[in-house]
């Protein structure tokens, strides 16, 4: 059913039929009896008018340029005009000029290059705004909209003019729908500026990514440090990707040549990563499976090829899989499969603990614990609302875990201390997983700051004390076991520095720093 | 029959639709207007012009100007009773309604009743709830301009013409652009200021005096009776300043006379920032209905505030023209609302007429955004009928579910242009049980709006074939038995007969001249008193009534005509 035949006219008729045809159906299907059949009458009506009318720009009154006030029906045959617009329009004839010539004035010197072109422009806007020509409703929506367009299109040039136009015309950014889409350009600039400038207290959270992306003095090799920096790359990713989305006017603020340089460089480093992860993770994790058997030489020690790959691997598989499996999961439908993934995890330990040797059960214990946190925690991250995850495929994950940990502590004698102790600083917190405790997590689906904070102290406690212990014996092994256990530490840490500010911030990346330390040189140490 | 009610901040009024003709209905003192004013003396109630009367002697016990709070809990405590602003409009109300049954004959139990065009759902809600405390059922809420354009253009339904309604009340603004054609009155657009009306005018005078004096009241600026007595000489001047070019407000406070003058010219200094007030409403109206201002017939002023001659001045500047100023700015509400309640009782003189209206508020839900970094961006709104669509409306938005696993999905109900739902107004929130299911899951969210410009959110889940209803808060099951209540309560208050009102009137007003005056006008109005107090004890209604004239018109003298 067309709009013509609701309203029982031929196709294409002209706006008066439209009406008559309107108010005749109008009078059958009243709006009180008949609600449904009035709406329909009523779309039909509509859209019949907007099909007849082709929308029409008001004349703006100054300098003759068209400004698209959006569709205004004009003036009909029959309406009729008092003689008292005439006589108004003979009285206020010498302030129109006045006004046209104006803004005249004020678009020629906003085009042109004069070094004192603000005061004047700003003068002269001043003068505009204080016409009492303004009182008159179509005057001021021409000039209105006039000046809108003419400061969405000198931006930023026009800054300074945007503060008396918006406080006159009550331009309010608060408002969903503005009087023209310059209007909403002239806000949307309002908003950058106030950005900037609160860009510049050096308490922005953001201020030092937008210093190394503005500061022309800043030297090449300064600038490659800031991209290794993780704090600076994040600030300057989502700086750049509000300028993309939402303030598209911080490019008048950059410097270009910086602009270029980060936004190639930044490119390049995702993909640099992601490739150097894959590439060693890869060959070492292969290696890894298969040699795995020759760990169980605990006298000779050192830097076998096993044992590197071990301490690689857990490290770099760990790291290459969180992005990537938190991506994979967001992408891919919501399904029951994530099951099989902590099933397998969690079954590798009870490989090891088959395996005849005791420190191929630790180093798989140590993997699967590293790559398990580091998954889980992915895995949470990928919901950005409000709802934990499923809580049956933790407790299976989980439960195996623990099963793995029995398994591993009956057949070890000297591993009984540290895997207890691990088991002590973990336990608790597999069960609160277990239960699925709605507090461990925050709106957002991930551990609550307080969680993790427990975490890592805990974690750092326990590798602290495993250090300790591993200096009063000369064992390789031992320090072999340490190395290990550092890396779900050094992730734990590393996600810390992201979510964490301030004081927590500063103090994480000390234990940070001394963690790295102190492996490292552990696991120098503990070369023959 | 029903009646038509104009149920202002200052005065109401209510009308009757006979013989092809609205017509005023006189009150018990046989004025059209009755002051929207209630007191409570003792254990009764007095309603209208005597319980204006009393403001000034017994600021606590009379409540004025009610209207500004409808929909809201504030409750206002007179003598010993507390009363709701809806309980406060129900008794003007039943007043208005005994004086309808009395002067058509016959009992009346509908009536149609006028409210700002820029009343948003609450306070709707709480006028029709005024009406049923008054036992009334209220079968239509009509638009203030609308029912002043309707009294305006039902004479001239033959021809074509757009005009334009302003509006500018005790407490209220509206701006309405209408259109009429082949019998059918549209309104194009209709927006307002709710907090803008003749009251902020007058406060402007009660500053002027308040600086003047203040030294010298200190403490006592705040006393409630110094207040009221400002506002009655404030809204004194304001009227004589329409013609004269100066206005004197004196007050007498403590047995001492304080005097001011304040000249025209000061006023409209003073009132500029209210005067520039009036022109958003005209511009917004203006721009969503898309009618070019040329092509505006007529600038039709209502509402007793478009009397004051610099209102009228700012008007003739915004359109470069004069208003019309034919139609009589206190009456036309009602006239029209007369004319809607011959039109829903479909008397056969308005065959011809159809009316259709607006509704003034967009209204939405709160949403989400996901971002691209994965943040949320809450707390935004998303109209679903916009402002300015013809009613009834219907419109039907599809949304989805953020996340998965979802387990539920709070719509909250907004209207308001702003874009963030914490600058709107919150009509009610709806908590929708999902079932568990991936991100995305579409859920369908119609709102209507029916004629009276009420809403009705319906949430439909097409894949759980499941409907929801948002009951808004007042009109469940259990506030039916809360409202039969009140309303006995209400009934139950003793009123005195309506015969006996207009002696209590001119007793009121006595009483307050006798405190306004000093000095030998005193003791003149005390002698007055006695004259009537005796000429009533005779118990004879010829002399009493012949005493009340002759009191009125000695009062008159003193201090002024009575206004309305």
């Amino acid at each position: 059913m067309t709009v013509w035949s609701e309203l029982e006219i031929e196709a294409g008729s002209d706006e008066l039929t439209i009406r008559r045809a309107y108010a005749r159906k109008l009078k059958v299907t009243q709006p009180e009896d008949d609600p449904d059949g009035f709406q329909r009458l009523r779309q039909a009506y509509e859209q019949a008018i907007r099909i007849a009318t082709r929308p029409r720009p008001t004349v703006a009154k100054i300098e003759g340029t068209q400004s698209t006030a959006g569709h205004v029906e004009p003036a009909h045959g029959s309406a009729q005009t008092t003689h008292g617009v005439d006589e108004a329009k003979d009285e206020t004839t010498p302030l129109r000029a006045y006004l046209e010539q104006r803004g005249q004035a004020l678009s020629e010197n906003l085009q042109s290059d004069a070094p004192d072109k603000w005061e004047l422009c700003c003068n002269i806007q001043a003068e505009i705004l204080a016409s009492p020509l303004l009182d008159d409703v179509v005057m001021r929506s021409s000039v209105e909209l006039w000046m809108a367009h003419k400061i969405a299109a000198h931006a930023p040039k026009s800054d300074k003019l945007i503060e008396p136009a918006a406080n006159l015309f009550g331009w309010d950014a608060r408002h969903y729908r503005q009087p023209s889409p310059y209007v909403t350009d002239v806000l949307r600039r309002r908003e950058e500026i106030a950005f900037v400038q609160a860009l510049a207290d050096p308490r922005h959270e953001l201020h030092r990514g937008w210093r190394a992306l503005t500061d022309e003095n800043l030297p090449v090799w300064r600038r490659r440090i800031e991209l290794w920096r993780l704090g600076t790359r994040t600030q300057v990713s989502s700086l750049l990707q509000k300028m993309t989305t939402t303030l598209p006017g911080l490019r008048f603020h950059l410097n270009d040549e910086s602009l270029a340089w980060w936004q190639h460089h930044l490119q390049r480093s995702v993909l640099e990563n992601t490739l150097c992860a894959l590439a060693v993770t890869l060959p070492l994790s292969i290696l890894a499976t298969f040699d795995l058997s020759k760990l169980d030489q605990p006298s000779t020690g050192g830097w076998t090829p096993t044992y590197i790959s071990a301490v690689g691997a857990s490290c770099l598989h760990a790291l290459a899989i969180r992005p990537n499996l938190a991506r994979w999961l967001r992408n891919h439908r919501y399904a029951a499969d994530d099951r099989w993934w902590i099933a397998a995890l969690a079954l590798m330990p009870i490989l090891g603990w088959l395996m005849p040797s005791t420190q191929t059960g630790l180093s798989a214990l140590t993997i699967a614990g590293g790559a398990l946190l580091s998954w889980q925690d992915a895995w949470f991250a990928a919901f950005p609302t409000r709802v934990a995850p499923r809580r049956s495929l933790v407790q299976i994950g989980s439960s195996l875990y623990l099963m793995a940990i029995v398994g591993v502590v009956m057949t070890v004698s000297l591993g009984i201390r540290l895997v207890f102790f691990w088991a002590v600083v973990t336990l608790p917190f597999i069960f609160a997983y277990d239960r699925g405790v709605r507090n461990l997590f925050n709106r957002a689906g991930q551990l609550t700051i307080r969680t993790r904070r427990a975490l890592t102290l805990s974690i750092f406690a326990l590798v602290t004390f495993v250090d300790v212990l591993a200096l009063s014996r000369r064992d390789s092994w031992f320090h072999f076991g340490t190395a290990l256990f550092a890396c779900p530490l050094l992730l734990l840490l590393l996600q810390a520095l992201q979510f964490e500010k301030g004081r927590w911030r500063s103090g994480f990346l000390i234990l940070f720093r001394i963690s790295l330390v102190a492996q490292l040189v552990f696991a120098l140490g503990s070369m023959p | 029959m029903i009646i038509g009610i104009d149920l202002g901040t200052t005065n109401s009024a209510v009308a009757i639709y006979r013989e092809g003709a609205p017509v005023l209905i006189p009150n018990r003192l046989g004025h059209v207007l009755t002051p929207s004013a209630v007191s409570v003396d003792g254990d009764s109630v007095l309603v209208g012009l005597a319980a204006r009367e009393r403001l000034a002697s017994h600021p606590d016990s009379t409540a004025v100007a009610f209207k500004r709070y409808m929909g809201t809990a504030r409750q206002t405590k007179l003598g010993r009773k507390s009363f709701s602003p809806e309980e406060l409009s129900a008794l003007v109300l039943r007043s208005l309604r005994e004086d309808a049954e009395s002067f058509v004959g016959e009992p009346i139990n509908e009536a149609v009743i006028t409210v700002p065009a820029y009343f948003n759902d609450r306070q709707r809600r709480a006028t029709r709830r005024a009406g049923e405390l008054a036992g009334l059922k209220v079968e239509r809420l009509i638009n203030e301009p609308t029912a002043a354009a309707l009294a305006y253009g039902i004479h001239q339904l033959d021809a074509e013409s757009r005009f334009l309604v302003f509006d500018l009340g005790g407490g209220t603004f509206d701006v309405s652009i209408l259109e009429i054609f082949e019998g059918v009155i549209e309104v194009r657009s209709s927006t307002g200021d709710n907090r803008l009306g003749g009251e902020d005018f007058n406060d402007i005078l009660i500053a002027f005096a308040q600086e003047r004096f203040g030294q010298e009241w200190g403490k006592d600026l705040r006393d409630e009776r110094l207040l009221r007595k400002l506002a009655e000489q404030a809204e004194r001047a304001r009227r004589s300043l329409t013609e004269a070019d100066s206005a004197t407000m004196r007050v007498v406070w403590r047995d001492k006379a304080f005097e001011c003058t304040i000249s025209a010219a000061m006023f409209e200094e003073r009132a500029a920032s209210l005067i520039a007030r009036l022109r958003d409403p005209v511009l917004r109206s203006l721009r969503d209905s898309h009618i070019d201002p040329k092509s505006l017939a007529e600038i039709i002023l209502i509402g007793g505030a478009t009397r004051m001659p610099i209102v009228r001045r700012a008007v003739t500047r915004m359109f470069g023209r004069f208003p019309n100023v034919e139609v009589n700015p206190d009456e036309a509400v009602a006239l029209g609302a007369a004319v809607q309640a011959g039109l829903k009782a479909r008397d056969a003189a308005l065959k011809e007429v159809v009316l259709t209206d607006v509704c003034p508020y967009s209204l939405g839900v709160s949403h989400a955004r996901l971002l691209p970094d994965n943040s949320l961006e809450e707390g935004l709104f998303s109209p679903i009928i916009e402002r300015n669509t013809a009613i009834p409306a219907s419109r039907i938005r599809p949304y989805q579910t953020l996340a998965d696993n979802q387990q539920e999905v709070v719509f909250g109900v907004y209207q308001g242009e702003a874009r963030h739902v914490s600058d709107n107004v919150q009509i009610g929130d709806l908590r929708i049980p999902v079932r568990l299911a991936p991100a995305g899951k579409q859920i369908n969210v119609r709102f209507s709006y029916d004629i009276n410009g009420l809403l009705e959110v319906d949430v439909h889940i097409p894949s759980e074939d499941q409907n929801f209803q948002l009951v808004i808060a007042d009109d469940n099951e259990d506030n039916e038995r809360n409202l039969a209540r009140r309303r006995e309560a209400l009934a139950a208050l003793k009123v005195h007969p309506r015969d006996t009102e207009p002696n209590r009137a001119a007793m009121a007003r006595a009483n307050r001249c006798w405190q306004d005056a000093l000095g030998e006008s005193r003791d003149l109005v005390e002698q007055w008193i006695s004259e009537f107090q005796s000429a009533l004890a005779t118990q004879d209604p010829r002399t009493a009534d012949r005493a009340r004239e002759e009191l009125l018109t000695a009062l008159d003298r003193l201090e002024g005509a009575t206004f309305l």
